[in-house]
């Protein structure tokens, strides 16, 4: 069977990333300089004290051992404790999961509705002027940093508009209608750069589909340009897009921490800053191992994807 | 009475205004086979997207084409896209890409009625099971259920021959439906395209640049060189008393049977030297 041959292929290469990704996460932060016990002890401590805090937090042992642990317990749900709080990593990292999934799951729909209809005009229309507009302005937003974009959007719809709110978070339990108020601005901030890289995409790949065989038989039977291309142009250019689309969300998550510090969101970018700057490690691990696992789950889904859109893979043999 | 007329039909590309297709008219009855023929870049396929409205936009076209008295040449695209696939149809060369490969076969030949007849559903599926059935396919069922890369292709040409007939057209359009398949399976599609034409009683223009192929479904023949009509008449006249040297080179090469062994072998350019080389 071809389809469970390329599914048995896929896992095995997102288990092995999977792999990779940890080990590396684990490297960095052991890489980076400080010692943690310096840090949480302060200034004025001895080596003494120091030593002997290490030791507590297990920090003395060799890396294969810690580096086992930390797998071996993320196998089984427990992400470790943090070092200053000694809190539960997961529990500390579990409601803000949530907002950064919100954001980032609004953003990625968002710029997907917006790039695919004007990718698909900058194609169709790419002769006249409406190609060569919607095309400039795809080149703008790539050039405006989201943090940019946020701060403007807050200066016209918050400050004088007074339409919603300038920062922070309301979860979807406490109020719907609040919760959706507080993410509009920040899922737009995000979603301008990201429509705009795709609608390069989007065009490229319609402009491909414009010049295919099938697309002249599809207007040889009668149908007008923007059906034929939504009929039989969609599909198979799709199979390009989801590519980009699943590499574009490592872009979304990294633009999600700075949006979310933007707009003081308590997402996982927020923590992941916080823990960085305090050098509490182990949230730091969970946390970049968390999105990494995000990522890495996406683009195997997205290959996942790639049997359901082309027949071609899913049914077998080639004449 | 003429179904398609043509008159002085000017087809110019780009800026710079080249000229593909050179103030070229003809006529063509109800039923009757019209072949053209030249060589690449004679202008016969651009005169065949033309009579399809499915030039590019860097096209400039001018003279009149009638089809069944309404002037084709200025009209808006979505008044020809209601025309294509009804009243006229067309077969293109390529069959391995010419079908979407993501969707179902029976899929895109219904979808040609539902856009015309405005029929779906059951009714509709079993008409193109009919289609394909009529168009060679014995094991219809199974290959409207196929998606293309499961044909081979002969099978695919027969798909799109039931998509440009499914609707009864009176003018198909054929550009080189053969040539991208192999001899023997060009004899067998050859043969059910004059078959079903007559069935269907289309009037048909036959694009190519091999006189043999022409020769085997139309009547009568245009020769194309350079955007021109050089010569035209019925396909018998022509290959007996061919006027222009151009044709007699063709009639000349597609008769390299006759040429005795050892001997060498006839080109165009020995009946018609061109002042410099292409």
């Amino acid at each position: 069977m071809r389809i469970l041959a390329f599914l048995g292929r896929r896992l095995g290469i997102f288990a092995l990333s999977l792999l990779g990704a940890s080990l590396l996460v684990f490297a960095v932060c052991a890489a980076l300089p400080g010692e943690v016990a310096a840090i949480i002890l302060g200034e004025g401590a001895t080596p003494d004290q120091i030593a002997k805090l290490t030791a507590q937090l297990g920090l003395d042992r060799p890396w294969p051992v810690r580096y086992a642990e930390w797998v071996g317990g993320m196998l089984r749900g427990d992400f470790g404790t943090s070092y200053f709080t000694g809190q539960n990593v997961l529990q500390l990292m579990a409601p803000r999961i949530a907002v950064t999934l919100w954001l980032v799951f609004f953003a990625l729909v968002l710029s997907v509705l917006v790039a695919v209809p004007v990718g698909m005009l900058a194609a169709m229309k790419r002769r006249s002027w409406i190609g060569f507009v919607a095309s400039a302005a795809a080149q703008l937003g790539m050039a405006i940093p989201a943090f940019w974009a946020a701060i403007a959007l807050v200066l016209v719809f918050a400050v004088w508009l007074h339409q919603l709110p300038a920062n922070g978070y309301v979860p979807l339990t406490t109020d719907p209608a609040s919760w959706a108020a507080h993410l509009v601005l920040p899922v737009i901030s995000l979603a301008i750069v990201q429509a705009s890289v795709l609608v390069r995409y989007v065009r490229s790949a319609f402009i491909e589909v414009l010049s295919e065989d099938y697309y002249r038989t599809a207007r040889a039977v009668g149908w007008r340009p923007f059906p034929a291309l939504l009929r039989h142009g969609l599909r198979n250019a799709a199979l390009s897009l989801v590519t980009v689309i699943g590499l574009q969300l490592a872009s979304v998550l990294v633009g999600a921490i700075v949006i979310e510090s933007v707009f003081a969101l308590p997402g996982l970018g927020s923590q992941l800053l916080d823990a960085v700057s305090q050098r509490d490690l182990s949230i730091v691990q969970g946390v970049v191992m968390f999105l990494a696992a995000a990522v890495l789950l996406i683009n195997f889904l997205v290959d996942l994807s790639y049997a359901w859109i082309d027949p071609r893979l899913r049914t077998g043999d080639e004449r | 009475m003429t179904l398609l007329a043509v008159r002085d039909l000017t087809v110019r590309f780009g800026r710079r205004r080249l000229v593909a297709v050179d103030s070229i008219s003809f006529d063509l009855g109800p039923r009757q086979r019209l072949g053209i023929i030249g060589e690449s870049g004679s202008g016969k396929t651009v005169t065949a997207l033309a009579l399809m409205g499915l030039l590019p936009e860097t096209a400039q076209v001018s003279g009149s084409i009638q089809l069944a008295g309404r002037e084709l040449v200025g009209l808006p695209d979505s008044a020809i896209a209601r025309l294509r696939g009804d009243l006229m149809s067309m077969v293109f060369q390529e069959p391995m890409t010419a079908l979407d490969p993501t969707m179902r076969v029976g899929r895109q030949v219904a979808e040609v009625l539902l856009l015309h007849a405005g029929r779906s559903g059951g009714p509709a599926r079993a008409q193109v099971i009919e289609m394909l059935h009529r168009v060679g396919l014995s094991d219809s069922e199974r290959v409207a259920d196929s998606y293309p890369h499961q044909l081979s292709g002969g099978q695919r040409q027969r798909c799109l021959l039931a998509m440009a007939l499914i609707n009864s057209p009176d003018l198909v359009i054929c550009d080189e439906p053969t040539t991208a398949l192999d001899v023997t399976v060009q004899a067998k599609v050859l043969r059910l395209l004059d078959e079903v034409l007559t069935a269907e009683s289309a009037a048909c223009v036959f694009i190519s640049h091999d006189l043999a192929v022409v020769s085997q479904v139309c009547s009568d023949v245009l020769v194309m060189l350079d955007g021109r009509i050089v010569e035209a008449g019925p396909v018998a006249r022509l290959f007996t008393a061919p006027e222009h040297p151009y044709t007699r080179g063709l009639v000349a090469t597609s008769r390299i049977d006759e040429v005795p062994p050892g001997a060498r072998l006839p080109t165009v350019e020995d009946f018609f030297p061109r002042e410099q080389a292409r």
